[in-house]
């Protein structure tokens, strides 16, 4: 079995020859994206079991395009709606069995972290404060840049917004982190 | 549309920032290879069935219809429709009742007969269902009451 890592075949290359048959080619699609896709669901849940839920309808969701399965833009930019929306239903769920609030925020924030003032931690919790008064567009945007490594046209296709939209969302959100005081510092160094 | 066009340059994060955010977002997920195990064998399954031009329900999502059962749906739905058109048959509709005409006597009748008198105009002496010589809500309620009465019989009196 390929090590997906090594595999210099391209998702699309790969694509074709699942359209094909071939397991070994989804196996590898598959290994390449699956840490992708389980801490992207982790970050919408916040949680890991169901993360894992979300993992596996992701790729059962994706399996089951195949064959005839055609690929219009980067992998990633496909299966981020999917595991979003499969990552929001989860949790919903998951909140209905556990509370009457039904009110499920769209991502939610970062868990707090301890520490005390001037500490390492201490700058990740201020960072976390500021980024959950991000309104949650700019949040998305700024995290799918920076966490995910995704190109703005990658962002743009994944939720399925203007190009122009991605940059002036994410530019509002650099400019708040730029000028809030609890994260400053970063700009200082 | 947003008319405000920032530079790709403009829009970076200083490299510590950039990792905070990434730690920030907790330990990362760890996947259990039976997960992968489970997956993959159902995509195994579902890719050689697609390579033989049959697709497969994947069946964590569907399941299978048993055969056996959907013939005995069936039979048990021919008999009913054979059962109510020969009841048909045996009990033909009173044309007096079947007020909309179409060929059965049931509550939408009733809602026929309401709907004309609501619109005004002189209703068809025919409908004085309860015979007290007029045409009005009580014939609604004796038809409506009729219609859904289990066995067949006379419609109490009114007035």
């Amino acid at each position: 079995m390929h090590d997906p890592e090594e595999d210099s075949r391209g998702d699309a290359d790969l694509i074709a020859l699942v359209n094909q048959g071939d397991l070994e080619a989804f196996t590898v699609l598959y290994r390449r994206h699956c840490d992708w896709v389980a801490n992207l669901a982790a970050r919408f849940t916040g949680d890991h079991a169901l993360a894992l839920d979300v993992l596996q309808e992701t790729f059962l969701y994706f399996l089951r395009k195949f064959p005839g399965f055609t690929l219009t833009c980067q992998l990633r930019s496909f299966l981020y709606p999917a595991v979003r929306n499969l990552a929001l239903a989860a949790r919903r769920k998951a909140a209905r069995n556990q509370s009457d609030d039904g009110h499920v925020p769209d991502m939610p924030a970062p868990v707090p972290v301890a520490g005390g003032p001037g500490t390492l931690e201490d700058s990740r919790e201020q960072l976390r404060l500021v980024l959950a008064n991000l309104p949650p567009a700019q949040r998305e945007v700024l995290l799918l840049r920076f966490v995910d490594g995704l190109s703005l046209q990658e962002i743009a296709d994944a939720l399925e917004i203007p190009l122009g939209t991605v940059k002036s969302r994410l530019h509002h959100a650099l400019e708040t982190l730029r000028q809030d005081e609890r994260t400053k510092q970063f700009y200082q160094e | 549309m947003d008319e405000f066009k920032p530079t790709d340059h403009e829009l970076t994060l200083p490299p510590r920032l950039a990792r905070e955010l990434k730690a920030l977002q907790g330990t990362p997920v760890t996947i259990p290879r039976e997960l992968e195990d489970r997956l993959l064998r159902e995509a195994q399954t579902q890719l050689a069935s697609s390579r033989t031009g049959r697709p497969r329900p994947i069946s964590k999502h569907i399941v299978p219809f048993p055969k056996w059962l959907a013939a005995a749906a069936a039979l048990v739905a021919l008999v009913g429709v054979a059962a109510l058109m020969l009841w048909s048959l045996r009990n033909p509709v009173d044309p007096r009742l079947d007020v909309n005409r179409d060929g059965r006597f049931d509550v939408l009748d009733a809602f026929s007969l309401a709907r004309r008198l609501q619109q005004g105009g002189t209703p068809d002496p025919a409908l004085d269902i309860n015979g007290d010589g007029v045409v009005d809500d009580r014939d609604v309620e004796t038809l409506a009451a009729r219609a859904v009465q289990l066995q067949p019989g006379k419609p109490k009196a009114h007035g």
